[in-house]
């Protein structure tokens, strides 16, 4: 299995299979949570789907209901905001083709400083993965003029 | 990705009785690779969400841990599978607890983690000098 006896067969099948798995998964969880674009754009196909929104803004508050922006996209929001216009939530909900709107199921305020959080940690992560990929090249690297130099010993 | 500086303490913390510094080096990969693959599809391939999905999925992971061990000399495939697939999985372990896990206070935590290993084995290796890694 790991010897070089057909080794671009091995490759090959390695890589097929890896595109058919995403294939598979990008079909099966296309009405997982679609994006919100998708929704606003074909209301009726997506009717009575719940969505999932990571990551809103709130543009705009009324009685019973609110505006968010989110992925390119606006939408009401029946329900209460839990955050002022111009804060951040996560939300849950129903999407309803009437309008189109969403039929609030539950939601979350982000904290105000999320953006800097967020940012802090992709930068300490760039930087774990430079460190791993810098001690894995320092073991695997081939490095002739070592090699010569343990030769003469 | 956000959260690797906790996956790779996890890692240190999981490698430290592999004596083999190399294979040591691949599960720290391993660790790493569930994200560096789901981000390098979603960014740098433009792949929608759904389609890297098999990069965090136990299945899913096994063909990309096999390819990537193909480009190890062949000595060494069987090896490197076993210790890449070892830390991916690791990675699928700590994501069960992402809320947890993506968060920003781990941070400190984690590195304490490695602060700590790194201390405690040192004392054991100057204790114990056969002990030292190979």
């Amino acid at each position: 299995m790991f010897s070089n006896k057909g080794y671009g067969w091995k490759l090959g099948a390695a890589l097929a299979l890896i595109a058919v798995l995403g294939v598979y998964a990008a079909r099966k969880g296309e009405s997982i949570n679609p994006p919100l674009w998708r929704c606003v754009v074909e209301p009726r196909r997506w009717d009575n789907t719940v969505l999932w929104l990571p990551y809103a803004r709130v543009v705009s508050v009324h009685d019973a209901e609110f505006e968010v922006e989110a992925t390119d996209a606006k939408i009401r929001v029946t329900g209460k905001s839990p955050v002022p216009v111009g804060g951040r939530l996560t939300l849950r909900g129903i999407f309803r083709a009437d309008g189109p709107r969403i039929e609030l199921i539950a939601s979350r305020p982000l904290p105000p400083d999320l953006g800097r959080r967020r940012l802090l940690m992709e930068v300490v992560s760039v930087l774990v993965v430079l460190v791993v990929i810098a001690n894995f090249i320092r073991h695997f690297a081939f490095r002739p003029k070592v090699l010569q130099v343990e030769g003469v010993d | 990705m956000a959260d690797l500086l906790v996956h790779a303490a996890s890692a240190y913390v999981a490698a430290r009785p592999l004596r083999d510094h190399r294979l040591r080096s691949i599960v720290y990969v391993g660790v790493c690779l569930p994200d560096l693959l789901y981000k390098g599809l979603l960014y740098f391939g433009g792949a929608p969400n759904y389609l890297c999905e098999p990069t965090h999925s136990p299945l899913g992971l096994l063909p990309f841990c096999y390819a990537l061990s193909l480009f190890f000399e062949e000595a060494w495939r069987k090896r490197a599978f076993g210790a890449m697939l070892g830390g991916a999985y690791l990675h699928l372990l700590f994501d069960l607890g992402k809320n947890y896990v993506g968060s920003v206070t781990l941070m400190l935590p984690a590195l304490a983690v490695i602060a700590l290993v790194e201390l405690c084995t040192g004392r054991l290796r100057r204790r114990w000098p056969l002990s030292r890694p190979g």
